[in-house]
């Protein structure tokens, strides 16, 4: 913790005006005038003196989300305490150290020995990992003359998820129909309407599943079982075994790492979007080192999805010779190119898609306003797709 | 609380207290009332239900108009004394208009700090009691309205932020504003203790001002009440205050109480040296021949001479009971023989000029009352007496255009039968005569119908080269009494008959209930007096009386009938804050050193006589001082001791929790788990203080992400210490012994970084 005091522009203005007062005072007979610089020259002692002291006895602690979201806020909440006994606090702002843009967080008033919370929202504009290391508190509080600060190091990190964006309607499904990840009847018995078996009666079992032919005839009761339906299962596996310089740049001036953040940005967006439609997603990358995922479907699996393409890292060597294991269970594959793709990943059955195919692919709807910060900081691809207004072409086996 | 409330009316009472202090200053009540009406009425339509507001580019305009107004009212009269009346008047104006602005913090400001360039003017341009106590009503109210603004902008601020922040509606949740009694009660408390500081940094301040000059309470031209000098450039209009400077009693030879038939001239600095160039009259700066006389009570009379004390025909008595005014020059009628107050002063006469000051060393204040014993038409030998020296001759009056206009008055005049030089040579008397009758014909020819008597001096303009004098006889031919007096005596001087400039009171009310004279403000007079004698001075007033007298008599208001409410406080105002000067200030200096060096002295007497007192009591002998030393040492140890312990009990309690345990189970505690506070110390004084809320556990994980190696030492100090605090372990001398061991790796960790 490190208290400072700061140059104030508005303290130096009134400085310069209690010099001309105290000139005038010298110059001019009149002891009240006298009086009035005496009491402007006292007001700058108070000034650091009255709210000055009491930061001596603040401390503050940061809470932030272990994950957020590029394009969204990420609130961090400050719980700032006043331990002394006697003084209490006002008017004070909360501000990262940081140059990811931010409001400041602003506390009204502390009393003595109380605790308040405050927060704010930060802005990530890229994925992985943001890191908050110092932050500070400062006021002008209470005459505006002297800025005092209390800097507090304190480092917590939060994992930046990719950007999603919104799909148009049915390209899911339009990408997995034709393929082999149409719904499809599970071995596991539950409430779905496929016959599974025939078993003895439990009790708890409804009338409405009572197999009364087979019970007449066998003289005990017994009960149709049926089978849960399975969930369709997507693989999306992620081409990035080609490094960043091997990549072809886009003609319309993207640059490679931009097309790698677009196919990240593009896997992201279909995980999503699989998973609430209420697929089981598996997601893989090739030539990055990453877990191996199941496939599962919920919120959780998402999260932990997104969280491996959040970690990312583009500027690791790559695994040219990385390739996609077998699924062993009935999935559509999904493989993101971010230029080029390569047929030969998948022998068949798979789809193919480029990362320059996410305008088209994101739904031409207008964008929530953007905080002007990261708007000006974060092209929005789906102006691009407003723009162009190409339909979606995912032809099974055709890249772009 | 509603801050946003709270501060808007603050800003109202703020914006109220600088119109009310301008006003004082100007002393027009119009300004307050049109002002205040104007603020109310800006202040109630802007935030009322409507927020109507004028726009921006109006509010521009008005402003600009306002300074164009202030800069043609400047170049028609670029006084510097004038300057700050057209500043407050421009500012006033842009204050007004800004009140009908919409209000953002940055407009809120703008109006904060026009109202205290306001005060700031009020301030130069007044320093009477009114203006005072509105200006520090002003200053302690900006402390809480400054207060009041910064909460209320960061607020707004800070919504900004978030609004902007937030890319949709209810991304954060709306800020939570302070509620309840508590944060009101900590602002008054804080406001409360700025304005304790604040006075009493200003008042040192105040007092270590360095200050050159005598300082008086008065200042620019706001020209009301005595002056111990004119400065005739100085062209502005005179304020006709009514507010009592003080009331004079006349008592008879016969001792009876009465008023005189003729206006009482109350006589207050004598001005003899005219400085051309700049236009001012002051007096004599020599004291070479000055004598002192000191009073006090049931002393009496201090004659100025034992001749005066054998007078006993006409010589009469004024009792003068200051009010409002704090003055050190004395006033008095005519001729003074002796001086006498109740307080203990030192009153020092000037035998060539009878003018009377009070010079009183070790006082800051100036005298209430005091008496005069004077002589109306004193004998050239009683004068002489009096003055006790040869008397001084004037220097001819050094504007030789006077000499002219001087010289053809008198052909004008064709006064007959006045003494030539050679009736002159056989009797000098007839000097004195001849040099009346000169005089009385100036005064006659300067209260005629050419002259007219005006407090309006604003369009007495300065013209280069020309001597203000000159151009009041020739050009202008109007003016208050410091021009007539001036003129009378220049006239007189330019011819060679000695004569000088009078500035005092002139006392026309009489209060016949209370048998006094009241002596206003507005009865402020300038006069001349000739010399008709060789000790001899002749009061000649050419001020057209008639006029005079018109003008006070309208000066009056039903408000005067009240005043006698806070005359007494504003004596004290003027007596001890107006005139603080250079001399109180090291009078202050020495009375503070002599009462640090009494309160020494007084606490090592009291020390002793209380040892004395003790030994007898005791009985201790001769070496008692010794025992009682011996005792007084041991005590001194003791209430150390009680202090650390009960210092270590309150931590205990503190840190631990243990509030509630008995006081000998803390101690025991404190002493136990003494090592922990150590390590508490130690991670406090490396920068790694453990939060209150955070368990140690907790701070130990914290700990380990910066510093693994003392995460990993304050673990082991965090284990003995849960053994010992939750474990009901009650460690021996050798496990207390080990746990501090713990200390120094922990230290020599956290200074590695």
């Amino acid at each position: 913790m490190r208290r400072r005091y700061h140059i104030h522009p508005p303290g130096l203005l009134y400085l310069v005006v209690v010099v001309l007062v105290g000139l005038a005072a010298a110059n001019r007979p009149s002891n009240l005038l006298v009086w009035v610089f005496a009491a402007m020259l006292s007001g700058v002692l108070l000034s650091g003196v009255l709210s000055g002291q009491p930061l001596m006895k603040l401390r503050a602690l940061r809470t932030m989300p272990r994950t957020g979201r590029v394009g969204e806020p990420v609130i961090v909440r400050y719980t700032v305490i006043n331990e002394s006994s006697l003084w209490p606090l006002f008017a004070l702002f909360v501000r990262e150290i940081t140059t990811i843009p931010g409001s400041r967080a602003f506390v009204q008033h502390v009393g003595p020995g109380e605790q308040v919370t405050a927060e704010t929202a930060y802005w990530p504009s890229r994925r992985g990992p943001m890191r908050l290391e110092r932050f500070r508190i400062e006021t002008v509080f209470p005459f505006g003359l002297v800025m005092k600060s209390v800097r507090f190091d304190d480092a917590s990190e939060c994992l930046v998820l990719p950007r999603v964006e919104r799909l148009r309607p049915g390209v899911l499904v339009s990408l997995a129909s034709g393929s082999v990840a149409g719904p499809s009847t599970s071995t596991r018995s539950g409430p779905g309407s496929d016959f599974l078996g025939i078993r003895e009666y439990r009790p708890g079992d409804g009338l409405r599943h009572i197999a009364w032919r087979r019970s007449a005839s066998a003289g005990t009761l017994a009960v149709i079982e049926r089978s849960i339906d399975a969930p369709p299962r997507i693989r999306v596996a992620l081409d990035l075994r080609r490094s960043t310089d091997a990549l072809r740049v886009d003609p319309t001036g993207r640059t490679a790492r931009d097309l790698e953040e677009d196919a990240i940005v593009l896997a992201a967006s279909i995980l999503s979007h699989a998973q609430r439609d209420g697929y089981e997603t598996r997601l893989c990358v090739l030539g990055l080192p990453s877990p191996s995922m199941p496939m599962r479907r919920g919120h959780w699996h998402l999260q932990k999805e997104l969280a491996v393409l959040a970690a990312l890292d583009l500027d690791a060597p790559r695994d040219v010779s990385a390739v996609l294991p077998a699924e062993r269970e009935r999935a559509t594959t999904l493989v993101i190119h971010v230029d080029r793709a390569d047929m030969r990943l998948v022998t068949d059955g798979a789809v193919h898609i480029g990362a320059t195919q996410l305008g088209a692919l994101i739904a031409p709807i207008s964008t929530p306003t953007l905080a002007p910060a990261v708007a000006a900081a974060t092209p929005t691809t789906s102006a691009m797709s407003a723009s162009d207004g190409r339909s979606p072409s995912p032809t099974p086996g055709a890249a772009s | 609380m509603n801050v946003a409330l709270l501060f808007r009316r603050a800003v109202l009472l703020l914006v109220f207290l600088s119109i009310a202090a301008f006003a004082a200053s100007e002393r027009s009540g119009w300004v307050l009332v049109i002002g205040g009406l104007l603020a109310v009425a800006a202040t109630r339509i802007t935030d009322g239900p409507r927020k109507r507001h004028l726009p921006a580019w109006a509010i521009r305009f008005g402003v600009f108009v306002g300074i164009g107004w202030g800069a043609v009212q400047f170049m028609a009269r670029p006084s510097p004394d004038e300057a700050p009346r057209i500043v407050a008047y421009v500012v006033l104006g842009a204050l007004l208009l800004k009140l009908w602005d919409r209000k953002t913090p940055s407009d809120w400001r703008q109006v904060m700090a026009l109202s205290i360039v306001l005060v700031v003017a009020s301030a130069l341009a007044s320093g009477d009691f009114l203006v005072g106590v509105l200006v520090i009503g002003y200053a302690v109210a900006t402390i809480a309205t400054t207060m009041l603004y910064h909460l209320h902008a960061g607020a707004t601020r800070a919504e900004d932020d978030r609004r902007a922040a937030a890319l949709r509606p209810g991304a954060l949740a709306p800020m939570e504003a302070p509620h309840g009694a508590a944060p009101m009660r900590h602002l008054r408390r804080l406001a409360g203790a700025g304005v304790v500081l604040g006075i009493a940094l200003s008042a040192m301040v105040f007092v270590m001002f360095p200050r050159e000059s005598v300082l008086g309470g008065q200042s620019g031209n706001r020209q009301s009440g005595f002056r111990p000098d004119i400065s005739l450039w100085s062209a502005g209009r005179v304020s006709l205050s009514s507010r009592v400077a003080m009331t004079v009693t006349l008592l008879d030879p016969r001792g009876a109480a009465g008023p005189l038939t003729l206006p009482l001239r109350l006589r207050g600095a004598v001005l003899d040296v005219y400085s051309g160039p700049d236009g001012k009259w002051r007096g004599n700066t020599t004291h070479a021949g000055d004598r002192s006389y000191q009073t006090g009570p049931a002393q009496g009379f201090q004659w100025f001479a034992a001749e005066a004390r054998l007078e006993r025909s006409n010589v009469w008595t004024q009792v003068v009971e200051m009010r409002s005014l704090a003055s050190e020059h004395v006033f008095t009628a005519w001729l003074p023989l002796a001086v006498a107050s109740e307080e203990l002063r030192s009153f020092v006469l000037d035998p060539r000029t009878a003018e009377i000051t009070e010079a009183t060393a070790g006082i800051v204040g100036r005298p209430r009352s005091y008496s005069i014993r004077m002589q109306g038409y004193p004998s050239g030998a009683l004068a002489r007496a009096v003055a006790g020296a040869t008397p001084s001759e004037l220097a001819e009056f050094p504007v030789p255009e006077v000499r002219v206009i001087a010289e053809r008055i008198l052909a004008d005049a064709g006064l007959v039968d006045l003494p030539d030089e050679d009736a002159i040579k056989a009797d000098p008397q007839l000097k004195w005569v001849r040099q009346r009758r000169i005089a009385a014909m100036f005064q006659e020819y300067l209260s005629g119908a050419k002259f007219a008597y005006t407090t309006d001096l604003s369009a007495f303009r300065r013209v280069e080269g020309q001597d203000p004098i000159v151009l009041f006889m020739e050009r202008y031919r109007f003016g208050h009494c410091e021009y007539f007096a001036s003129a009378m005596v220049a006239l007189c001087r330019s011819i060679g008959i000695e004569a000088r400039v009078v500035t005092g009171y002139m006392a026309t009310e009489y209060d016949t209930v209370s048998e006094r004279y009241v002596i206003r403000e507005s009865g402020a007079h300038a006069w001349a007096e000739v010399r008709t004698g060789e000790w001899q001075w002749g009061t000649f007033d050419p001020s057209p009386i008639a006029e005079l007298l018109a003008i006070q008599q309208a000066n009056r208001t039903w408000m005067d009938s009240f005043r006698w409410v806070f005359d007494p406080i504003e004596f004290a105002w003027n007596s001890q804050f107006a005139s603080f000067d250079s001399r109180a200030q090291a009078e202050l200096v020495e009375r503070v050193g002599a009462g640090t060096r009494g309160t020494g002295e007084w606490i090592a007497e009291q020390s002793k006589e209380l040892l004395d007192a003790a030994n007898r009591w005791f009985r201790l002998g001769p070496a008692g001082a010794l025992w009682l030393g011996l005792v007084g040492v041991t005590l001194a140890i003791a209430t150390t001791a009680v202090w650390v312990v009960g210092g270590r009990a309150r931590r205990v309690a503190r840190e631990l929790g243990a509030g509630n345990e008995r006081f000998t189970r803390r101690i025991a505690l404190g002493r136990d788990v003494a090592f922990y506070f150590d390590s508490l110390d130690a991670l406090e004084r490396a920068g790694c203080e453990k939060p209150r809320n955070c368990t140690p556990r907790m701070h130990v994980q914290a700990l380990q992400r910066v510093n693994p190696a003392a995460g990993l030492a304050f673990a082991a100090v965090v284990d003995r210490f849960y053994e010992i605090r939750y474990g009901g372990m009650t460690p021996s001398r050798a496990q207390r012994a080990a746990a501090d061991a713990l200390i120094p790796p922990l230290r020599a960790a956290l200074a590695r970084g």
